[in-house]
């Protein structure tokens, strides 16, 4: 498969002058055409910093953001512009990012109207096509946002994000303020785009859960680093970080009897401008030793297909025994 | 028996109500029960009329809403029939009460701690010293560290997760003997989410006040509650003891839910699942989404079921494998 989407090294710094920090720090991540990559991480994770750079809405402050071959850190203005229909992104609450005061229809018509030579008809009937692909009701064309719910106004996000047939969807926690339904809805919208159209899409959540239904591979981030990345079903089977086990063991299943045992992780996520020497996790982890505060882990190549961050991880001791 | 609703009703009046069909109830005979020391999980998705039935009950309906039937026995007084001054005595001393987004229930103004001593001061007298030590004790058990240091900060001054916590122990100060908490963890970090879960469970346990957890998400109540009330389109759908609902749900919606939880979604390339919202036909209102709803579902369907666990549903098979 080709790779669509890669950063190279990429850091991004936030702040000025003494209070910089590092909101991603040498990230190095590929998505390939057909592939869905998971991107899990909580607060100050670098999530969001993330989804940006891919789509060059922001610069970084070091490495390359490449798109289809073609370096584009430093495009900017027209250049940069005329590569919006071929990355897009959706983002986590639609309510704040449709324009109220036009209709589905437009909506979903406006990106066409700028990044395509249709006329008139056949963008109209292009909406159509893609209405059905989303199950917008033909009704529902002729609403504006204020008469949907969040679950539909997702929807028309997505709409507006494929409707330019993009190489490269970035979506940015999209299911966190839809319904069960809908949200299995869309996980199985991407998982035909992928298939049907060969996209290839960044899918970014705090909550594995959330992205393991169609994710091919998921990729952990915290404190703007990677510390695990490996092919979905291997990563969930065996969690080899400390923080991807917590993740895990946080999540909480929809089941009675699998009660109890679980990782508690203290303190909450820390922000860039918290982090300790050594390795980032080292404050919160639960098998931290004298020397992960002082020496950083690499991302190194652990067996045939998985990466990980942790000087525990090479000698096999980075698993956490669950206690009571 | 702490709480029996029988049969709430809200109607809501509509925007557009002129040349237009009635609007169907907000609220269409909502029943359930939580019983002293037990937490309920109440589940539905957006618009099901959750936080409807949790205002309702506490006499916090918007004005457009308004009750038109139903009685709510909170220890055998119906709270829908109660004075406002009454309620007002009832809230925040034996009904705690979180809301969604409950950042907005905190005074800007007010020094942390000092509004932990004024949410006990409103309800009785109180003497400081002991005001100050019991605000620091639920401040802890919350899991706010230095309880005594961040009682000096403002509500600008804390994390998400910290304003949560804090939002807790305001409802549980006066020791209720319920508590009503809304999406209590929507919105924090998974990692965080557990952690309060985890001491808002051991503290209802610990002084046996009975909860109502309002939440979407079905671990929630897979991991905390005891029963579960199942909402859908303004009625509780199926209601039971968590153990039964989750291996034996009878109603086609709870398995709907139960299937789209990620971790049991199978999406084979591109099958979805729920769609459109339906327009609330007559009948079941869940018929438009059901796979299983046959010419019978045209008629509205009773409460199938005895004793603890009870559907609303035609076919439902209580306790049926």
């Amino acid at each position: 498969m080709s790779v669509v989407a890669e950063l190279r090294r990429v850091s991004v710094l936030l702040g000025g002058g003494e209070r910089e920090v590092a909101a991603l720090n040498r990230i190095d991540m590929q998505v390939e055409a057909g592939q869905i990559l998971g991107v899990v991480g909580e607060s100050g994770a670098g999530k969001s910093t993330l989804a940006r750079t891919f789509l060059r809405l922001l610069a970084p402050d070091d490495g390359a953001v490449m798109l289809e071959g073609s370096d584009i850190t430093g495009l900017s203005g027209r250049r940069l512009r005329r590569l919006r229909g071929r990355m897009t992104m959706v983002f986590r609450d639609p309510r704040t990012v449709l324009n109220p005061r036009m209709t589905v229809r437009a909506l979903l018509e406006e990106p066409l109207r700028l990044h395509t030579k249709l006329r008139s008809d056949a963008r109209r009937a292009a909406v159509d096509v893609l209405a059905a692909r989303l199950r917008l009701r033909p009704a529902e064309l002729d609403l504006r946002p204020d008469s949907l719910g969040v679950d539909r106004l997702q929807l028309v996000s997505l709409g507006r994000a494929i409707a330019t047939q993009p190489k490269l969807l970035v979506l940015d926690e999209p299911t966190r303020e839809l319904d069960v339904a809908a949200a299995a809805d869309l996980l199985g919208l991407l998982a035909q785009l992928r298939r049907d159209d060969g996209m290839a899409i960044v899918l970014i959540s705090h909550d594995i859960a959330a992205v393991q239904p169609v994710a091919d591979r998921i990729v952990v981030l915290y404190l703007g680093e990677i510390v695990e990345e490996g092919a979905t079903a291997d990563l969930l089977r065996d969690p080899l970080h400390p923080y991807t086990q917590s993740l895990l063991s946080a999540h909480l299943p929809a089941d009675p009897a699998r009660r109890g045992r679980r990782i508690r992780l203290r303190g909450e996520p820390p922000l860039p401008d918290e982090r300790t020497p050594g390795c980032g996790f080292a404050p919160r982890c639960p098998i931290a030793e004298t020397r992960c505060r002082s020496g950083t882990p690499t991302l190194n190549l652990v067996g045939a297909d998985r990466r990980v961050a942790c000087l525990r991880v090479l000698e096999g001791s980075s698993r956490i025994p669950l206690s009571r | 028996m702490l709480l029996d609703v029988q049969d709430l009703r809200v109607e809501r009046q509509s925007r557009a109500a002129v040349g237009m069909a009635p609007m169907p109830l907000a609220l269409n005979g909502v029943s359930f029960r939580v019983v002293k020391g037990r937490i309920l999980g109440m589940v539905g998705e957006h618009g099901a009329g959750k936080s409807l039935t949790a205002s309702a009950i506490l006499g916090l309906l918007q004005p457009e809403a308004r009750v038109v039937g139903g009685r709510a026995l909170f220890e055998g007084q119906d709270l829908l029939r109660m004075s406002d001054a009454d309620l007002t005595r009832l809230r925040g001393a034996r009904i705690g009460f979180v809301v969604q987004s409950g950042h907005t229930t905190l005074d800007p103004n007010t020094r942390v701690g000092a509004q932990l001593i004024r949410a006990q001061s409103v309800h009785r007298p109180i003497v400081m010293a002991e005001a100050v030590w019991r605000a620091e004790t639920i401040m802890s058990s919350m899991g706010i560290v230095e309880p005594r240091l961040r009682a000096r900060a403002w509500p600008h001054e804390l994390t998400p997760s910290a304003v949560q916590r804090l939002v807790l122990a305001l409802a549980l100060i006066n020791e209720p003997q319920l508590l009503i908490a809304d999406e209590p963890t929507a919105g924090l970090d998974i990692t965080t989410q557990v952690q309060i879960l985890d001491l808002l469970y051991l503290e209802l346990r610990r002084r046996r006040i009975g909860g109502i957890i309002i939440t979407r998400d079905l671990g929630v109540v897979a991991q905390y509650c005891d029963d579960i009330a199942v909402m859908y389109a303004g009625q509780v759908v199926e209601q039971g003891p968590v153990p039964q609902v989750f291996a034996r749900s009878a109603h086609p919606f709870t398995r709907a839910l139960l299937a789209s939880m990620p971790e049991r979604l199978a999406i084979a390339n591109g099958r979805t699942y729920g769609g459109p919202l339906p327009d609330a036909p007559d009948g079941c209102p869940y018929r438009p989404r059901c796979d299983e709803a046959t010419e019978r579902c045209g008629v509205a369907p009773p409460l199938v079921g005895a004793g603890v666990h009870a559907a609303r549903c035609h076919f439902a098979r209580i306790g049926a494998a």
